[in-house]
Order: C-alpha cells, then sequence, then structure tokens
C-alpha cells in the first residue's frame, strides 16, 4: 500500500520529481555515452597497436646501417629492430601535387601496416600501398599506376593495397597545420627497393622491446625501461645525440590520448553538474513532501509502522527516481550518444573496429547516484521522522523568524512591499533559492563554454594565420636546396626565411620534443606574448613558446638545454623571451644567434605575400607551395566538431534551465498559493502579483549568471588545456558570446516565469483560503 | 480484568526554560471490554493521557502496565510493535491517507502486521487482522470503499477510519474527540459504531472528549482538569449513543 501511495505521491507532484529523474537522466546520458566511447576507442586502440605491434621506441638522427641495426638488437631487452626510410615526397596526381609521407622499408614485423583491401604487404615486393583515405578520396583504385616524386625525381608503383598504420591514426600535412585534412595529402609504404634515390639514407630505427606493452599509456617502468636503454643505445651506436623517442613523443598517439583524456574529463563533469541540481532537487522536494506530510507520517506512526519502514518509504522516492533515472540515461547515452560521437570522431582518428563499450565506471555512478539520491532523500526527512508520533501528528509550530540588522534599518522601510516580500521569502527558502541560482549559473556556464569553443577556435585560425604568420604562402624547398639558391627565391618574391627543425628541449631531467624554428628577420612571422601583447623577437637570444616553458617548468630568464634531433651537441641557453603559437611549440631565434652557435641558416621555407608565387611549379628546388586559405580550411573539420559540441552544450543548457527553474517556480507557486490568494482579497491585482513573483526571479536570474560567468571561463579553460602537448589553444569568449549566453539565459528564465506566474489569475480564492484539515 | 494499569504516571514538557506538566501523578484501571471516556476541557491533559496509552509518547514519571508488561521504559522499537498489536487509533479529523482509497487505507493494517510478525513479543498466533472488505462492511461503506478520503464526507472518512483501526483486531481502541469535526447525527452514528464495538466485540474502548454529552454512553467516565484526575465514576446505566442530544 505504501509503494501506491508513493507512486500517487509521484504523479501528484510530477514536475519536482521529474526534474529529480532528467537531472538524473541526463548526468548518466552523457556519461555513460562518452565514457562509453572513451572505452570503445581505447579498446580498439588496444587492439590495433598490439595488432600492428606499434612501435616501443623509434630512433632518428642518423644513417642507420645494417651493423647499426644488428648492434641495437643486441642490447639486451630489445626483441627486434627495423629500419625505415621515413621522408615527404609528392604523390603526382592528375589535378595536383600532394603532399605524401614516403615510407620505404626492408621488413614489417614492427608498427605493421593493417590491409584495409587489396594485397597484404611483402617485404621485398613491388608496388605501393597508400592510406586508405588518399586512395578513396582521390579515386585510385587497386592495379592503378601512382605517380610520385621526391627529391626531384620521379618514379611509380602500383597500388597493391590500401592500408591503415599505427603510426597514422592522425596525422597533418605538416608542423604548421592544425588539423587533418586526409585526403588532401596521405601516406604511402613500399619495399626499400622502391626507393628512388642512389643512396638509401635510413633515418629511423624502430625498436621492439621486452617490457614495453601496446596498450594503454607507458607506465612508470616502461619509461623507466626506455630510459635505459635510450643510454644503451647511444653508447652502442656511439652518438649521444639521437632522438631515442617513446609513444609519448608521437603525434598520433599521443593526439588521440589527449582527445581521450579530454573527453573522459568531460563525461565526468556532466554527472557532476547534474548530481548537483538534482540533488537541491531532492532536497527542497522532499523536505516540502515531508513536511506537507507531516501528520500524514504521524498516523502511519500512530498505526504502528515502524520508523524504519516510514523511512524506507521516503528514502525511496529519491531511491527509484535516480535508479529509473540513471539506468534509462545510461541506455540512452550508450544507444544514442556513443554512435554519435564515434562517427564524427572516426573522420579524425583512423581507428579501425571502434565500437562503444560500457564500463563498470558507468555502473558506479549509476550506484553513486543512487546512493546520494537515496541519502539526500533520507536527511531531508530525517526532521519529520524522528519525532514521537504524539508531536507529529501536531501541525508544525511556524518557524522562528528575527529580523535581520537589515530588516531593522530605515533603508528596509523605504523598500517597496515586493522587494520586502521577495526578501523575506527568500530568506525563509535558503535552499530552493540556491537550487534555482545553481539551475541559472550551470545554464549561463553551458551556453558560455558552447559559444567560447567557437570563438576559441576562430580566434585560433585568426591568431595564427591573420596574426603570427602573415604571409598569403609558403614556398616550400627541397631538402638539399641550397641557401644560395633559396635566398634568391626569398628575394625574387619579397619573402621571408624560415628553417623548423625537430629538437630536444632539457630542463632539470624533464625532457620535451619540440622545434627550434629560425628566421631571418622580416616582417611576416609576427610574435605575440602570453597574453596577446605585440612584442619583437629578441635579438639577443632565444625565445620559448609559452607552451613549451609550461611543460618544462620554466619562465623568462630561466636556462635550457636543447639540441637539434641528428646534432652531436647539447645548447644550453637562457630563455630571454616567452611567446606563444597554437601550433609549434619549442624555441624561436633570429638566423644570427642560430650562427653564433655554430649551425648553418638552411632555410627551407620562405614566407611570402606575393600571389605570383601560385605559378610556381615544382621543380628541382621547390617542393611546393602551401596556400594559406587551404590551411586555415583545415580548420572546417575542428569547427564542425566544435558545431556539434555546442549543440550539446546549449541542449544541456536549456533543459539545465527549463527543469530547474520551472521546478523551482512551482515549488515556490504552490507555497505562496495562499499567501497570493491572500493578497487577492486583500484587492492586489493579478498583474501585481505576477511582479513579486517576476522580480524574485529576476534576483534570481541575475545572481545565477553572474556567478555562471566565471564558470563558464574556468570551463572553457579547462577544455581547452586538455589539447595536445603540441597545441597551445587559448580559451577566448568574445563579447557577443557574452551577450548572447546572458540573453539566452535571461530570455530562458523570463519565458519560464512568465508562464508559471501567468498561473496567479488561476488562483481560487476561497479554495486557497479554506482551512488545512 | 485489568487490561491497563497507570501506576503514578507523568509527563512534563520543557518550553524554553520553563517546564510543566500535561499530566501529573496519575494512577488508574482500565478493564478489557471497558467503554471508558475520559473528559475534560482543552489543556486539561485528556490528549497527553491518549497519547501515553496509546504508546505514541512516553511517561517521564512512573509505571505504565499493558496485560503485565510495563510498556513506560520501551524504546522507539518495542513502542512501535505495541502499537502494531495492540492499539487501533481514531483520530478527530480522520488522518486518511490521501493519496490511497478507503479500501486501501484499511488494507494497510496488513502491512503494518507483515512488518512486525516476527520479532513481535505481542505475537500470541491468534490476532489475525480481518479481511479489509469484512471491516469496511462493519462500518456500512462497502458501497464506497474505492472511493478515494477526498471523495468522501466527513462522517464517511470518520467510519473508514473506525474500519482501519479496527481491521488488526486491537485490544485497545483509542478515539481521540472522533465526534470534534462531525454534525449531531453523523457523531452519534459513529458513537453508536464504537459503543457496539466496546459492548458486542468487547473491545476495550477509550475516548477522549470535551463534550460531556458524550460521556452519557460510557461504561466509565474520567475527568481530567490541570492534568490531574478529578474524578473516576462507574456509569450504571449507560445510553444508547443513538440517544443522546448535544
Amino acid at each position: 500500500m505504501l509503494l501506491r501511495n508513493m507512486l500517487r505521491n509521484l504523479l501528484k507532484n510530477k514536475v519536482q520529481f521529474f526534474s529529480i529523474f532528467i537531472m538524473s537522466f541526463l548526468g548518466l546520458f552523457v556519461f555513460v555515452g562518452m565514457d562509453s566511447e572513451v572505452a570503445g576507442f581505447t579498446a580498439a586502440e588496444d587492439a590495433f597497436y598490439t595488432e600492428c605491434s606499434l612501435s616501443d621506441i623509434w630512433v632518428q638522427g642518423k644513417n642507420f646501417s645494417p651493423d647499426d641495426e644488428r648492434k641495437v638488437m643486441d642490447i639486451e631487452g630489445v626483441k627486434k629492430a627495423e629500419r625505415r626510410i621515413s621522408v615527404k615526397g609528392k604523390a603526382l596526381l592528375p589535378d595536383r601535387e600532394a603532399d605524401m609521407y614516403l615510407n620505404f622499408m626492408g621488413s614489417n614485423e614492427i608498427s605493421r601496416l593493417s590491409p584495409v583491401s587489396g594485397e597484404a604487404f611483402v617485404p621485398g615486393e613491388k608496388g605501393v600501398w597508400l592510406d586508405y583515405n588518399f586512395a578513396d578520396k582521390n579515386g585510385i583504385n587497386l592495379g592503378d599506376t601512382v605517380k610520385f616524386k621526391y627529391e626531384g625525381k620521379e618514379f611509380d608503383a602500383v597500388l597493391r593495397g590500401k592500408v591503415r598504420h599505427p603510426e597514422y591514426v592522425y596525422f597533418l600535412r605538416d608542423t604548421a597545420s592544425m588539423m587533418p585534412d586526409y585526403g588532401f595529402y596521405g601516406a604511402a609504404w613500399m619495399d626499400e627497393s622502391e626507393y628512388p634515390g642512389e643512396d638509401a639514407y635510413y633515418n629511423e630505427l624502430l625498436l621492439d622491446v621486452e617490457g614495453i606493452d601496446n596498450r594503454n599509456a607507458l607506465s612508470r617502468s616502461e619509461k623507466e625501461l626506455k630510459d635505459i636503454l635510450d643510454l644503451k643505445i647511444k653508447d652502442v651506436l656511439d652518438n649521444e645525440n639521437l632522438a631515442v623517442l617513446d609513444k609519448d613523443d608521437n603525434l598520433s598517439y599521443q593526439t588521440f590520448r589527449a582527445e581521450m583524456e579530454q573527453h573522459k574529463g568531460m563525461s565526468l563533469m556532466f554527472p557532476i553538474v547534474f548530481m548537483i541540481i538534482s540533488v537541491l532537487g531532492i532536497i527542497t522536494t522532499m523536505t516540502r513532501l515531508t513536511k506537507r506530510q507531516r501528520t500524514e507520517i504521524g498516523t502511519l506512526k500512530a498505526l504502528g509502522f515502524s520508523k524504519r519502514v516510514i523511512t524506507l518509504h521516503y528514502i525511496s522516492y529519491g531511491f527509484f527516481l535516480s535508479l529509473f533515472g540513471s539506468v534509462l540515461g545510461a541506455v540512452a547515452g550508450y544507444r544514442y550518444i556513443v554512435d554519435l560521437v564515434m562517427n564524427m570522431m572516426r573522420n579524425t582518428y583512423l581507428l579501425p573496429g571502434a565500437k562503444g563499450r560500457l564500463t563498470f565506471s558507468g555502473i558506479f555512478i549509476i550506484a553513486a547516484s543512487v546512493a546520494i539520491s537515496s541519502l539526500v532523500s533520507f536527511l531531508s526527512c530525517r526532521k519529520e521522522l524522528s519525532p514521537p508520533p504524539a508531536e507529529t501528528l501536531k501541525p508544525e509550530a511556524p518557524k522562528l523568524m528575527k529580523p535581520s540588522w537589515f530588516e531593522k534599518s530605515r533603508l528596509w522601510l523605504s523598500l517597496k512591499f515586493a522587494t520586502q516580500w521577495n526578501f523575506r521569502d527568500i530568506r525563509r527558502n535558503k535552499v530552493r533559492t540556491g537550487m534555482g541560482v545553481v539551475g541559472v549559473a550551470g545554464c549561463t556556464m553551458l551556453m558560455l563554454t558552447a559559444f567560447g569553443c567557437l570563438d576559441s577556435i576562430e580566434f585560433i585560425t585568426d591568431w595564427m594565420y591573420g596574426e603570427l604568420n602573415t604571409a598569403g604562402y609558403q614556398i616550400i624547398m627541397k631538402e638539399d636546396a641550397g641557401y644560395d639558391e633559396t635566398y634568391e627565391y626569398a628575394s625574387k618574391y619579397k619573402g621571408q626565411m624560415m628553417e623548423v627543425t625537430g629538437a630536444d628541449f632539457e630542463v632539470r631531467g624533464v625532457r620535451k620534443s619540440g622545434n627550434v624554428t629560425v628566421i631571418e628577420r622580416g616582417s611576416l612571422m609576427n610574435f605575440q606574448g602570453d597574453s596577446f601583447e605585440h612584442q619583437f623577437l629578441t635579438g639577443k637570444g632565444i625565445a620559448m613558446s609559452a607552451k613549451m616553458a609550461g611543460l618544462l617548468g620554466i619562465g623568462k630568464g630561466d636556462f635550457v638545454r636543447w639540441h637539434l634531433t641528428g646534432d652531436d651537441k647539447w645548447q644550453k641557453d637562457r630563455v630571454l623571451q616567452i611567446y606563444a603559437n597554437p601550433a609549434t611549440q619549442g624555441i624561436t631565434m633570429f638566423r644570427e644567434i642560430y650562427e653564433e652557435h655554430e649551425y648553418d641558416f638552411k632555410p627551407l621555407m620562405i614566407l611570402t605575400n606575393m600571389e605570383s608565387v601560385r605559378d610556381l611549379k615544382d621543380d628541382d628546388l621547390i617542393t611546393g607551395v602551401q596556400d594559406t586559405k587551404e590551411m586555415m580550411r583545415s580548420m572546417d573539420q575542428m569547427k564542425e566538431m566544435m558545431y556539434m559540441m555546442m549543440g550539446i552544450f546549449i541542449s544541456a543548457a536549456v533543459i539545465l534551465g527549463v527543469v530547474v527553474l520551472y521546478n523551482q517556480g512551482v515549488l515556490s507557486f504552490v507555497e505562496k498559493s495562499r499567501e497570493m490568494a491572500t493578497l487577492k482579497v486583500l484587492g492586489f491585482s493579478t498583474g501585481k502579483i505576477r511582479g513579486i513573483l517576476q522580480l524574485q526571479n529576476l534576483w534570481i536570474t541575475i545572481t545565477g549568471v553572474i556567478l555562471g560567468i566565471p564558470f563558464g571561463r574556468l570551463l572553457l579553460h579547462e577544455i581547452m588545456a586538455d589539447m595536445p602537448e603540441a597545441m597551445d589553444y587559448r580559451a577566448v569568449i568574445f563579447m557577443p558570446s557574452y551577450f548572447y549566453s546572458i540573453l539566452g539565459t535571461v530570455i530562458l528564465s523570463a519565458a519560464v516565469s512568465f508562464f508559471l506566474s501567468a498561473r496567479v489569475k488561476d488562483i481560487d480564492m476561497v479554495e486557497a483560503l479554506k482551512g488545512i484539515e | 480484568m485489568s487490561l491497563i494499569e497507570l501506576k503514578h504516571i507523568s509527563r512534563s514538557y520543557t518550553l524554553g526554560e520553563r517546564s510543566f506538566f500535561a499530566v501529573k501523578d496519575i494512577s488508574l484501571n482500565l478493564n478489557e471490554g471497558e467503554f471508558a471516556v475520559i473528559l475534560g476541557p482543552s489543556g486539561a491533559g485528556k490528549s497527553t493521557l491518549l497519547n501515553l496509552l496509546g504508546g505514541m509518547d512516553s511517561p517521564t514519571e512512573g509505571e505504565l502496565m499493558f496485560d503485565g508488561e510495563n510498556i513506560a521504559d520501551y524504546n522507539d522499537n518495542e513502542l512501535t510493535d505495541y502499537r502494531a498489536w495492540n492499539v487501533g487509533v481514531v483520530f478527530q479529523f480522520y488522518n486518511l491517507i490521501p493519496t490511497l482509497t478507503a479500501y486501501e487505507n484499511v488494507a494497510l493494517m496488513r502491512d503494518v502486521r507483515a512488518n512486525s510478525r516476527k520479532r513481535s513479543v505481542w505475537n500470541k498466533g491468534d490476532i489475525e487482522v480481518m479481511l479489509p472488505e469484512d471491516a469496511i462492511k462493519k462500518v456500512g461503506l462497502e458501497e464506497r470503499m474505492h472511493h478515494f478520503p477526498s471523495q468522501l464526507s466527513g462522517g464517511e472518512q470518520q467510519r473508514i477510519s473506525i474500519a482501519r483501526a479496527i481491521a488488526k483486531n486491537p485490544r485497545l481502541l483509542l478515539c481521540d474527540e472522533p465526534t470534534g469535526a462531525l454534525d449531531t447525527d453523523t457523531g452519534r452514528e459513529i458513537l453508536k459504531l464504537l459503543q457496539d464495538i466496546s459492548h458486542k466485540e468487547g473491545k476495550t474502548v477509550v475516548m477522549v472528549t470535551h463534550n460531556s454529552f458524550c460521556a452519557e454512553i460510557a461504561d466509565r467516565v474520567i475527568k481530567v482538569k490541570n492534568a490531574r484526575i478529578r474524578s473516576d465514576e462507574r456509569v450504571e446505566n449507560p445510553k444508547d449513543a443513538l440517544e443522546i442530544n448535544w
């Protein structure tokens, strides 16, 4: 019978209880959706890396001979070693020349190719294996002959298979690119015998190591093992300056990992926000329900129901609502969110066989949500449940209210009735008001984050290609182009020469990989400080990107050790300046500083604004010309992802706002109906009474908006901070976004308030003023 | 035979710094099958006395024996158990659960018993809960048993309240101003029902009222004033409830 009683009470108070249900639902909807997506991708990632035996260690920096390969293989713990030539070339398509990562290898046991269609790669056999995106998007079919160009030499190969590669789950066109645009460029794998040059320069050594697993992130012991091997490899190859890298240094691996971490963080945020609202909802609803049912509780006790049974009865409200909400949310999240996010991610991350996967975390969060809701229900009802029935059968004595100092002040007397009435109502109902404020704040926070995501991407595009790099085009020179020849092109096209080289940085044992950028003086590459203030690049030493400085834990004036990949000496310099750059992390210096370090300036890039470079064709000296607009195009894909994120955030904001404000409004309306009826009897017009209600809503809205703005900024900052190490994305919110978020929240709040206050005219003065039997 | 024995019972309350007695040093015996009325003005202590008898409150001093057991020392759980097996309560404002129908309100008693059957010291194996429809039939409302309280008149609600109280076959039926919210005719009908329950079924009925006319139907009238018993008189020829007037 008590169950029936509960069901009828749920129906009677459906709005309040529905809000608790919907908050539990939404929390688990997003959490399970994203958690299953992360779990599915992580499992697929583990399976793919294991199946392809992703290299455990990459050694770069010299021309590796078969003897080097043997020496490294002899090191204890190294199971296998494989040489590879990895270079950048071109695929000659009928309409254009596409950038290609060309890989030539003698065997295929480490970082193996995974066939999508066609034949499997067999070492020693002729032909080419292309990344499937590039082949499909450019209409290249199995058996077609594909033309390539490397170092000026053209060669062709028959397409034998379309493949995936564990090091190419995510890859960019070049270091200046910020988002992938697969198909526009690509990757190819061939047997070493297809190498077009005369002397094959094996620039990479891939190692399979005992004790390093392909699954999960690198553990502490795996990292230590890598450090030991690092020393041993340098020792046996007698070269101190080799770059010994693990998967944390690998762009493909690391970007994907960072994305997963970001999703994990976001998936947790939603249940927390909704749980807070749900808890507030339960507190207000259950406290009021038990207060209203005080005599009923007393009666049940008098009839002989034990305290335990009555307590369980009231706990079951929170228990069942959060249980059904959470379970249904989890099912719906698994059903809809997983596919939505995964489909979008599949365009960016080329991972096979990823399917959503339920984890124990989902069950844990459901259990936590149910436990918290039940506990809150219990705590909310405890007050009415503890006294003996003789006491509970009597109506509760009115709350003792003492006037505050403000109510005793002169100012109070000068306030309007509506203000006084609302002030006292808020004082008496702090939790209910708090719930409204949190709901509005959450709504503003989510809206601001949504608009901020888009602002940040737009800002970064403009910042990178409009303020920092103001060149319309980049001429990319061949590896073997000499300085004089590059200088000739730079003079002809009024360009600024630039060299970008891979490097390692080290400060007190913390080591990070990045780039050394060397520029000629000019006006096309500009610099800004950490707060976007314009600055001139120091002419006295090196400047470091803010993100790299942060990763190394240093600031302006500190020293950093660095060395170029493949070079044999370490440099030590004081960081004289910190600059911000979204896409390339490391250090930057002028050519003369670089030369002072006894390096030759070997610029392979020329920045220019002259339109005539578009007519430049690839020749012996030039690899190609890149149009900045094309690079900006690749950001569109990121924008699409951001639009989806915005959709989720704004939907969540609207649901949150409407549910919480409506719930809060209904509660307050029900409780105040007697007072409002009295006001009506006394002669207050309906419009006046509505005004009083709307005034309180306005106060709650203003407070919520003020609180929501900093939280929105914080959330956006956290999302941007979770980007991979190579990216320095800044959380930026433009003024119109503040305006839209505030306006959106206010309109939402006003609409709910208007809708609710319209019920004032339906208040039946006679009914409302009848005795409470 | 004495069912209830009160020995020097007192109940005091503290309000702020002031403490006062709601009942003070009351001693009293109530016999099995007796229809007793506790009569007194507002604030005399009669409701407190009723609450103590029903195990809804505990005395601060004295012994309260029910069937040889001192329930004055009972803890919360023991009191709940005592109520579940021995006491039926009829309230002035009926106190029906508004979200349950008349039938469901009465059927609630099966849940009460089911919840305390195993551990109860009062479970002597011979007290069975009535079928809800039988209890409702006794109060003559079988036609209206699937209505919600809000669809019933005051008198009908009080009848259902009585049906609920007797459904668990209690040895003691406590009635707190059962006619207080009813008109005279309906009040008389309710009193007749209570009188029959006592006289025909042998239940001990204790009714609290401030209405001296209601006392005319009792076997015994206990007058209470200022927290003490002022008189305790046996009525030789109690009137039939339908004959009284006020």
